[in-house]
């Protein structure tokens, strides 16, 4: 890809847009517009950073990475924020039930385990490629997993989710 | 029931749960069009050295005018002195002008 050539940049951002922006509205437990500026921000960030891009990995998991930086930084910027507690406001006005619920269920998690959980079951990712993602060893990514995978599993019981 | 058997139906059940209930972003058709005019104006890397180049020179040269002048001010009639500092404020102005907006751009491209 031609570095400077906005076009083509423009269609690496419409190819890639919904999954980033899908990734970033689990994490953020469906707040659309927050979402949206911290999919902008990954792509900015990559823009200054494609040239540092080698080819060895693939490239999803590159722009995946600096997605979940970008998302690391923020929670850093507002750590004075506790969110936990709070569905955001545009989850509550404008999804229905069933956002709401999957919205509770990843508030249930630590950060962590929310992004890979979301790896892992919604985006269909190995292992592997969630611990290159979250650059933490393959094992602590299985126990984020497996820890993540009772609680939600608890949750759900308790909702009458069987 | 087992510890295996048990783990499958938390793995089949939060799987199912996932895959059902997941956020499907709405299409946002602005999306990339807001992000391409967010990137920083183009340019050309021999316009970088150019840019380079002439910020450096005038900086060079601002500093020689007030390294220069004052020297003359001491000699000149009172109506050129006038003349002189105003020579000295000019080239100053200048140079805090063009170190600031180097500092700007700076700022700009990498915060």
């Amino acid at each position: 890809m031609l570095f400077d050539d906005r076009r083509a940049f423009a269609t690496l951002v419409e190819q890639h847009q919904p999954t980033i922006r899908r990734f970033f509205l689990h994490q953020t437990m469906g707040d659309e517009m927050l979402s949206d500026d911290l999919a902008q921000e990954t792509f900015i960030k990559l823009y200054y950073s494609i040239k540092q891009f080698k080819g060895l990995a693939n490239f999803s998991t590159y722009l995946y990475r600096i997605a979940y930086n970008v998302f690391q930084d923020h929670l850093r910027r507002n750590r004075f924020t506790d969110t936990t507690d709070v569905i955001p406001e545009c989850a509550t006005s404008t999804h229905n039930d069933t956002h709401i619920d999957i919205t509770r269920a990843l508030q249930q998690l630590t950060p962590t385990e929310r992004a890979a959980i979301t790896l892992y079951y919604i985006d269909d990712r190995k292992v592997e490629e969630v611990a290159s993602i979250l650059q933490l060893p393959t094992g602590t990514i299985k126990s984020h997993l497996s820890r993540a995978r009772n609680k939600l599993a608890d949750f759900l019981k308790n909702n009458g989710y069987e | 029931m087992n510890n295996n058997a048990l783990h499958h139906d938390e793995e089949k059940l939060v799987k199912e749960f996932l895959k059902t209930h997941t956020h499907e972003p709405r299409p946002n058709v602005w999306f990339t069009k807001r992000t391409i005019n967010k990137l920083p104006e183009h340019r050309s890397s021999s316009c970088k050295i150019i840019m380079c180049i002439t910020t450096f020179l005038s900086v060079v040269a601002c500093g020689i005018l007030l390294y220069l002048l004052p020297n003359d001010i001491i000699t000149l009639e009172e109506n050129n002195i006038t003349r002189s500092l105003l020579s000295i404020y000019t080239a100053m102005a200048g140079m805090i002008i063009l170190v600031a907006l180097q500092v700007i751009r700076l700022i700009k491209t990498y915060f």
